[in-house]
């Protein structure tokens, strides 16, 4: 079958694609992402699954149709997750009229608290040098008093809320053919910001890496900032130039920083967009076919997929690896944040 | 333009003297931490930052040249503009 062929009833198309690909069961029916009609068929696409299926359409497979993930989440996730958490929050106190200070307290007393382990009593062990919970505070702490006085101003909307810790969903213009359902792309921003001439979208990154150029070659072209600069011109109607990103490197007891623009002007955007149904038709393609293929020059990429041992084993064995060495969640980015 | 980059590396001594005074602060539950407490932790980590900012300017070895290059041509945006 071919995705092309005509939109099916779906009792038809769910008794025609058993729950099963690859010798792994999947069940995205209560996944508020997924197509009801086409199991397997992602509709609210996210930059995580987007590029996860970019990368290798395996390793999307496993990470985001099954909801396999390692047993113990990245430090680098947990860590940038708190971040982007305490920017936030730090960003949402300054705009509702309170000082820095206050913020900044406001911002510590949230980060404390969310690196606190209630069950256990005790903080957050994150047993890595750079990234843990002192480095955490430190970032906050340097970082926030850095662009205390930020030229950086926060936009407001129409009906004058600040344009912070912002969710977007919106049409991407292309359907399923199998199915006709729409395809929605999905996602946060952390906030949209305006100079005295142009709008950004304004996120933040760590590494533990130095910020040399290199480091930020890797956001152009780059999928998740297409992605935000193109919501922001689409999700939030404004005329956004690109994204502003400011890097943290995260030292054994120093934190530096970095702002850098990275540009996204129409042109590229509507290339951006002219690729997304390529790749959509892909993921359209894989999920009626029930077949996503490795990428095998993609397993070392990122410092290694973490299927790479799954996918190195013999297929009759890959089931029971995966259910010993990952955990199974829900990747439902019409819900949660995962991405930062 | 940010001086972040200009920051050189603490040493382990320096960390290590940072956590200890921070070690009963950072293991008691933050539900009970004050203000008082929790400006206690922003003092100490403002004069790590400027310990390590004034150990650049007395000599420490020079940073790697910095990393940013704005495309002013694209936006005509001013570093200053952009809050560099």
């Amino acid at each position: 079958m071919t995705a092309s062929e005509v939109t099916k009833s779906a009792g038809e198309l769910l008794e025609e694609f058993p729950l099963e690909a690859h010798g792994i069961d999947f069940d995205t029916s209560s996944n508020s992402s997924f197509s009801r009609q086409l199991p397997g068929l992602q509709l609210g696409i996210d930059s995580t699954s987007l590029g996860e299926f970019k990368t290798c359409p395996r390793k999307y497979f496993y990470s985001i149709i099954c909801g396999y993930q390692p047993r113990q989440q990245s430090v680098h996730l947990t860590f940038g997750l708190l971040l982007h958490s305490g920017v936030e929050t730090y960003h949402r106190a300054r705009s509702e009229g309170n000082s820095h200070e206050d913020a900044l307290d406001w911002t510590l007393d949230n980060g404390l608290k969310a690196t606190w382990v209630r069950e256990l009593n005790r903080p957050w062990s994150a047993d890595h040098p750079q990234k843990n919970r002192l480095s955490l505070t430190r970032a906050l702490v340097w970082y926030l008093d850095q662009y205390k006085d930020d030229a950086l101003k926060v936009v407001h909307s129409a009906d004058g809320k600040p344009l912070v810790e912002l969710t977007f969903k919106f049409d991407s213009g292309y359907r399923a053919k199998a199915t006709g359902e729409a395809f929605t792309l999905c996602g946060h921003l952390d906030r949209i910001v305006e100079t005295s001439q142009n709008r950004f979208v304004a996120d933040v990154k760590t590494t533990t890496h130095q910020l040399a150029p290199r480091y930020f070659e890797q956001f152009d072209p780059d999928n998740q900032f297409s992605l935000y600069s193109l919501a922001g011109k689409v999700a939030f109607e404004q005329d956004v130039k690109g994204v502003i990103v400011d890097a943290l490197q995260i030292g054994t007891g120093f934190i530096r920083m970095h702002r850098h623009l990275i540009s996204r002007d129409s042109a590229k955007l509507d290339e951006w967009l002219a690729d997304l149904e390529v790749w959509l038709s892909a993921m359209e393609q894989s999920a009626v076919s029930r077949k996503w293929p490795m990428n095998d020059k993609a397993c070392g990429l990122y410092g290694g997929c973490p299927f790479r041992e799954v996918c190195a084993s013999s297929p009759t064995s890959r089931r029971q690896i995966l259910d010993s060495q990952f955990k199974r969640r829900t990747w439902d980015p019409l819900i949660t944040r995962g991405d930062i | 333009m940010s001086t972040m980059g200009e920051i050189p590396q603490s040493t382990a001594l320096t960390e290590a003297s940072l956590e200890d005074s921070f070690t009963e602060l950072y293991s008691r539950d933050p539900e009970r931490l004050t203000r008082a407490d929790r400006d206690r932790i922003v003092r100490g980590l403002r004069e790590q930052r400027e310990r390590l900012a004034a150990a650049e300017t007395s000599g420490a070895k020079p940073r790697a040249k910095k990393a940013i290059s704005i495309d002013k041509a694209v936006l005509g945006e001013s570093p200053e503009d952009l809050g560099l």
